[in-house]
């Protein structure tokens, strides 16, 4: 299978007035085609601006810097913005969460759909045209032809999330970046929606980055997982794997708090964590997880946590014995 | 036991009249058509939908923040059309969902929490620190960030912000407004395990709005769940997540993603047609969408049966 | 494993490392110290303002003392000027240094004292109308594009010559003309305000109509506002000037800058002096206003969140 992105120590910084966050640190993935790849953690582990990094989208007070990050082969450090501008939307796709502020309310949903296979393939606009409708249809869109001249806010949030879906394929991309497709969606939407997306990856092949809070979208869609916690991947390795037996604390703690019809007695309390997530601001040092752990020691505090390796893709960012069983 | 109905709704309905073009007259909107709840004391009622079913329209009503267009809306035995608006704010508080939003950015922690004390007149203005203190200690805030403002807080910090000043007045009914689904889910957890110790330690009653099945079932003691302006199925807690009988509601079940790889993706059978309020379908109003309805679906309405506290509003319903 | 606070603000944080999280009105203090327009303006107004208070003991003359002996006496830069009328005489022989600062004080007196009625008034109207909607929010907007149709200098003017030009006149007049943007913003900024779920909170906490509007709105229009009254009050003084220019406006003798440069124009030619040292007095007030103004806008509208 080949690699379709390879991230190599991704860092990014955000400039706030109370300091610079390290909102992201040395960060390493890879996704391969035809593979989905969840970054899961929760807000403010860094996954969005991973995402952001990697598209070179990030707001103006933030900077990234990274060893490796290749597409398709070739890398992305150092390439400007008409370079850039010439892979978003084209062989990398994005997906947002907000169904209703990714659509622009003054424009058609087909003007939409063919502005980014216009802009890249310098098309006609017949065949721009045709690709919208095919695409629409693919996303499950009954009279795809009609729907071209409608905008934004005559459709439904599924609806138009199905749009985004078919807008991040009109150029046949190789990688799509996912960033919380459906959380601001209805439950039942969600699963459809989701389903949509996954037979869409295994038909076209392509590589997806999934990112959300969410385990249970993770555990139903994703192949590989990388748990992210305070801008550190604390835990890779196959969904299966980590789901069935997490491993470190942090992941542990997560599968422990989700609410799961039947899981506990009624009246029994919910596994939770303990205090809040820090702000990584200042000289980190230590496991950023250590004021929340059980399995605490003095030791967690004084060393940087390598990631250390499980087995074949499996690593887990602990140095605790109980955990490295 | 003796258990008193703290809170009930005889046959609720709620219409809006909303403009459907520049030239045309307006068209009703029915947010909620004819829902009677009960909610027994010391218990929690999980009103379940997802969006346009009408739970929030339901929640303002309840709060008195709109009024109802018809039914009645009964509180501790009285009407709540009766109650001034402050006599309702001694008895119904609400945990809204946004914890970003639902505390104003320009005031500070402690004013935020003592604001329906001081609203409502309820003590002096020495006790009003001692109040908040204590109110602090129990939500599992460190007193001193009541001078902190809410920018200086964390979600969830802010969000036992919201229980602390929905508890304050110590309130016959807490109105719970997706209280955990704009939270990270460590911190949902904390707010949940909080709720339910609240509840236990000052005998609290509960409507816990929300669209997250799983949280529901932890939390509540009977479930209802509402689909454009109605409730299609009610049932004690534990049944209806046994036993459910709308096929909704089996959809719904269907959707909750619990993280068991092995089960990949659910199919539910839905179809892509959403509910619009404005336009409903008419006879059973879920039709469009069901995988199992038949030609009497398209043009009947179906009436609430059922027995042993489990109720079904459908012509065919599973189980 | 709890947090420890040192004061309000500093806290250690989770992993004992010092983070600070300020609060909203300290965010907005540090990015007033970096904003260069909001330095310039506001170093701008000091100044004038400071002028108009110590004028007495700035002016080295009586700015009504005419002295028809020195009339027409060139700035001290130019032949035949002295250091005891620096800027000079006009023509009745007043000393014009001594004019400009005390001018001063009308400019800023006329400005504020307007702006606060203008403010009154347009902030009532469009608070009630953002909260409230429907007929109220029909009758207020209707209300603001009647005033907005109205040329408000041609207003003021017919005004003024059917009941006499005065200094009193001018404030009245133009304070029940200019409310119009503070309407206007207020309106939009309390139509954003008013779903918030905290105004839902403090209506389910019991709270008068009129307390959510005064202590639960209000407080987040403040940010706005300010911007708004910033702006007006250069809005007001300008048009001062020009009311004044036209004779509809302060009454000679009050030295006023506008009416300075009506009283000049006959000179123009000859004595450029005596129009552009009112008139550049005049720019550079509201240059500074509009910086300020810009500056405060800037400063407050990324409110910081954590």
């Amino acid at each position: 299978m080949k690699k379709v992105l390879e991230v190599v120590g991704l860092t990014v910084d955000l400039e706030l007035p109370a300091g610079t966050l390290q909102a992201v640190q040395n960060v390493s993935f890879s996704v391969e085609q035809g593979e989905t790849l969840s970054l899961v953690g929760e807000s403010g582990c860094g996954k969005s601006l991973t995402a952001l990094a990697i598209m070179n989208l990030l707001p103006p007070s933030g900077h990234f810097s990274a060893a490796k990050m290749e597409f398709m082969g070739e890398s992305l450090l150092g390439v400007n913005e008409s370079g850039m501008s010439r892979v978003r939307g084209n062989k990398m796709a994005m997906i947002f969460q907000e169904p209703m502020t990714s659509l622009n309310p003054c424009y058609t949903i087909g003007n939409q759909l063919e502005e980014a296979y216009l802009q890249h393939r310098h098309a006609p606009d017949r065949e721009a045209r045709d690709r919208a409708v095919y695409l629409l249809e693919k996303v499950g869109i009954t009279a795809a032809a009609s729907r071209l001249n409608q905008y934004p806010h005559q459709l439904s949030g599924g609806l138009r999330q199905r749009v985004m879906i078919a807008m991040g394929l009109m150029c046949g991309p190789a990688l799509i970046i996912a960033d919380e497709p459906t959380t601001a969606l209805d439950v039942t939407i969600q699963a459809q929606i989701l389903a949509l997306l996954h037979a869409l990856q295994k038909e076209f092949n392509m590589g997806l980055i999934l990112i959300t809070h969410d385990l249970g979208v993770v555990a139903r869609m994703a192949d590989r997982v990388a748990v992210m916690y305070c801008g550190q991947v604390v835990e890779t390795g196959l969904a299966a794997e980590i789901f069935n037996n997490p491993k470190h604390p942090y992941t542990r703690g997560l599968m422990d708090c989700i609410p799961v019809p039947g899981k506990v007695e009624p009246g029994q309390k919910l596994g939770s964590i303990p205090g809040i997530v820090p702000t990584p601001i200042g000289n980190l040092h230590g496991c950023l997880f250590r004021n929340r752990c059980q399995y605490f020691q003095p030791k967690c505090a004084a060393e940087n946590i390598p990631l250390i390796e499980q087995g074949p893709g499996r690593a887990v960012r602990c140095i605790s014995e109980q955990i490295n069983t | 036991m003796e258990t008193q109905t703290v809170l009930e709704t005889r046959d609720v309905t709620k219409t809006y009249m909303v403009s459907a073009g520049v030239m045309k007259t307006k068209k009703p909107l029915h947010a909620v058509s004819g829902v009677s709840l009960s909610v027994e004391k010391g218990s929690v009622l999980g009103l379940v939908g997802e969006s346009g079913c009408g739970k929030s329209t339901m929640a303002k009503m309840i709060l008195g923040l709109e009024n109802v267009t018809s039914g009645e809306i009964i509180l501790g035995g009285q009407l709540l059309s009766s109650f001034s608006a402050k006599e309702i704010a001694r008895r119904v508080q609400p945990i809204f969902q946004d914890p970003y939003a639902s505390l104003n950015p320009r005031k500070s922690i402690g004013s935020i929490i003592s604001l329906p004390l001081r609203a409502l007149k309820v003590g002096s203005p020495k006790d009003l620190n001692r109040k908040i203190d204590e109110i602090m200690e129990v939500v599992g805030l460190p007193p001193r960030t009541k001078h902190n403002y809410p920018n200086q807080l964390s979600g969830g910090q802010r969000q036992r912000v919201a229980v602390a000043r929905a508890l304050i007045m110590r309130p016959e009914v807490v109105l719970c407004d997706e209280p955990t689904s704009a939270l990270d889910v460590s911190v949902q957890a904390q707010i949940l395990n909080l709720l339910m110790d609240l509840r236990r330690e000052f005998g609290l009653t509960y409507v816990l709005i929300s669209h997250d099945l799983a949280v529901v079932e932890h939390l509540a003691t009977k479930v209802a769940v509402m689909y454009l302006g109605r409730i299609v199925e009610e049932a004690q807690t534990r049944d209806l997540f046994k036993r459910p009988r709308h096929p909704y509601t089996q959809a719904l079940l269907l959707s909750v993603l619990t993280p068991e790889p092995h089960l990949g993706l659910p199919e539910t059978h839905l179809g892509i047609a959403y509910p619009n309020p404005i336009d409903p379908p008419p006879g059973c109003t879920f039709h469009p969408r069901c995988p199992f309805a038949e030609d009497i679906c398209k043009k009947q309405a179906p009436v609430p049966a059922g027995e042993g506290g489990h109720m079904v509003e459908c012509h065919f319903p599973r189980g | 494993m709890n947090r420890e606070e040192s004061t309000t603000n500093e806290k250690l944080s989770e992993l004992g490392l010092k983070v600070e999280y300020p609060t909203p009105n300290q965010i907005m203090f540090r990015s007033m110290l970096g904003h260069k327009g909001f330095l310039v303006g506001a170093t701008v107004l000091i100044i004038v303002v400071l002028m108009a208070v110590l004028a007495p003991v700035l002016a080295p003359h009586d700015p009504y003392e005419q002295n028809l002996s020195m009339r027409m006496i060139p700035t001290f830069w130019q032949e035949n000027g002295s250091w005891e009328y620096p800027l000079g005489t006009d023509n009745m022989g007043r000393d014009y240094l001594s004019r400009i600062i005390y001018g001063s004080r009308v400019s800023l007196l006329i400005g504020f004292l307007v702006m606060i009625i203008a403010a009154s008034i347009g902030t009532t109207l469009g608070l009630l109308a953002g909260y409230f909607g429907g007929r109220v929010d029909m009758v207020v907007s209707f209300l603001i594009t009647v005033r907005l149709a109205l040329p408000a200098v041609l207003v003021a003017v017919a005004v003024v010559a059917l009941i006499g030009g005065s200094t009193k006149v001018v404030i009245m007049v133009l304070g029940f003309l200019i409310w119009d943007r503070f309407a206007v913003v207020i309106r939009a900024s309390t139509q954003q305000i008013r779903p918030m779920e905290y105004v839902a909170a403090a209506k389910a906490a019991g709270c008068s109509t009129r307390r959510i509007l005064i202590a639960e709105v209000m407080p987040n229009l403040m940010n706005n506002l300010i911007v708004v009254m910033t702006l007006e009050v250069a809005r007001a003084i300008l048009l001062e000037a020009a009311l004044s220019f036209l004779g509809m406006g302060v009454q000679p003798p009050t030295p006023s800058w506008g009416l300075m440069i009506s009283e000049a124009k006959e000179f123009m030619l000859f004595e450029p002096h005596l129009i552009t040292i009112p008139g550049i007095a005049l720019f550079v007030l509201l240059l500074g206003m509009n910086l300020l103004g810009d500056g405060i806008r800037d400063v407050t509208a990324p409110e910081g969140r954590s």
